[in-house]
């Protein structure tokens, strides 16, 4: 029996990163996904590359404040889903005709950001980070943990330990992104 | 001069949006005023896409390692809301049929109506449209002759009825036919 017997459970689930709650998200739904991809030239890797993006835009606004799902979740990923699939098919210059299987919400998706030469550099600094700093910023800024929870998760004394090596990790990235010519000005 | 912890906070703050709407005016203002300061929100700005650029990569390889176990079996079957396809994309090959066999027993029926049928030959000659058999008896000569005649002010009424008489009883006029019961009823 699934550990969440509602929607509203489920989503708290799924804004804590837990790994069940998307297991429930992909039991309960990623047969629909498959269902518009292959039915709309795609296959069954696109389906599973397409739900998984679908989820860490979910995961990345559940994340947000604000944010409230205005329909169910099963509207949202459809949504999301087929604007997502619909992008990649027109960047693969595919004119197919899109068949639709449920009613069409019209979702945002938040656009993905171009990368530059800058981006790519300050990557592959964050990636020359010490394990336990990249850790921590992963923490604090992608998965939005308190600094209670970090000290807890990477064992730091406390949370003023954690926040003091917060500003410390920075400063390393930013020294070591600094040590590349091509990064002056930035 | 180097940017201390708090500010760092402060930067973390507005790039999360969590400032309140005096401290973002006063945020902004120092935008404005600040080169340093300005350069370092600005870098701050980048840092923090770029982890989190990394985090969703990290989220996504733990999203296929937790759903990589569950067998297709279990996932819930999908019954679609919609039809998917329209009517005419659903049923297109049975249309298609459909105005196939349409269309030959048209085709059929225009070639059948008018036969091709070989003249009859009767005797030496063959039969001629004046030839037909007149089936019916003129009425003249059978019935209506018989009858007394009625006599009447309006001799035009009962000569039009006696030309309509005819005029049915006249061969390849099928309103005769439904004379010839009652014609047979009477002799």
């Amino acid at each position: 029996m699934s550990a969440y017997n509602s929607e509203t459970e489920l989503l708290a689930g799924l804004r804590k990163g837990e790994s069940a709650a998307f297991r429930r998200v992909y039991v309960l739904h990623y047969n629909m996904v498959r269902h518009l991809v292959i039915s709309n030239s795609g296959r069954e890797e696109d389906a599973k590359d397409l739900f998984q993006e679908a989820l860490v835009v979910l995961f990345g606004q559940l994340s947000g404040e604000a944010f409230t799902l205005s329909s169910s979740l099963k509207t949202w990923l459809y949504a999301v889903c087929r604007n997502k699939w619909l992008k990649q098919l027109e960047k693969n210059k595919r004119n197919v005709r899109f068949t639709d299987f449920e009613p069409a919400e019209n979702i945002s998706v938040p656009a993905e950001k171009e990368v530059d030469e800058h981006h790519s550099l300050l990557r592959k600094s964050l990636e020359q980070l010490g394990v336990q700093c990249r850790k921590l910023l992963l923490l604090f800024y992608y998965f939005h943990k308190s600094m209670d929870e970090i000290a807890a998760e990477l064992h730091y004394t406390n949370a003023d330990n954690a926040k003091a090596q917060k500003y410390k990790c920075l400063q390393k990235l930013k020294s070591i992104y600094r040590q590349n010519p091509a990064a002056d000005g930035h | 001069m180097a940017i201390d912890e708090n500010t760092y906070e402060l930067i973390d703050r507005y790039l999360q949006d969590l400032l309140s709407a005096e401290e973002r005016t006063a945020f902004e203002s120092r935008l404005e005023q600040d080169s340093e300061f300005r350069e370092e929100t600005g870098w701050m700005k980048k840092a923090v896409g770029v982890v989190n650029d990394l985090g969703r990569d990290i989220l996504k390889k733990q999203i296929s390692a937790a759903i990589s176990g569950v067998p297709s079996s279990a996932l819930e079957k999908y019954r679609p809301s919609l039809n998917g396809k329209s009517f005419l994309q659903k049923w297109w090959w049975a249309i298609t049929c459909g105005a196939v066999v349409l269309i030959a027993a048209v085709l059929l029926f225009l070639h059948f109506r008018h036969p091709a049928i070989p003249e009859k030959q009767t005797g030496d000659r063959p039969l001629k449209q004046q030839d037909t058999v007149n089936v019916v008896p003129p009425i003249k000569d059978s019935v209506c002759d018989s009858m007394p005649e009625r006599k009447t002010d309006n001799a035009s009424s009962g000569s039009a009825r006696d030309d309509e008489y005819e005029k049915r009883a006249k061969p390849g006029n099928r309103s005769s036919n439904r004379l010839r019961p009652r014609q047979e009823e009477m002799k």
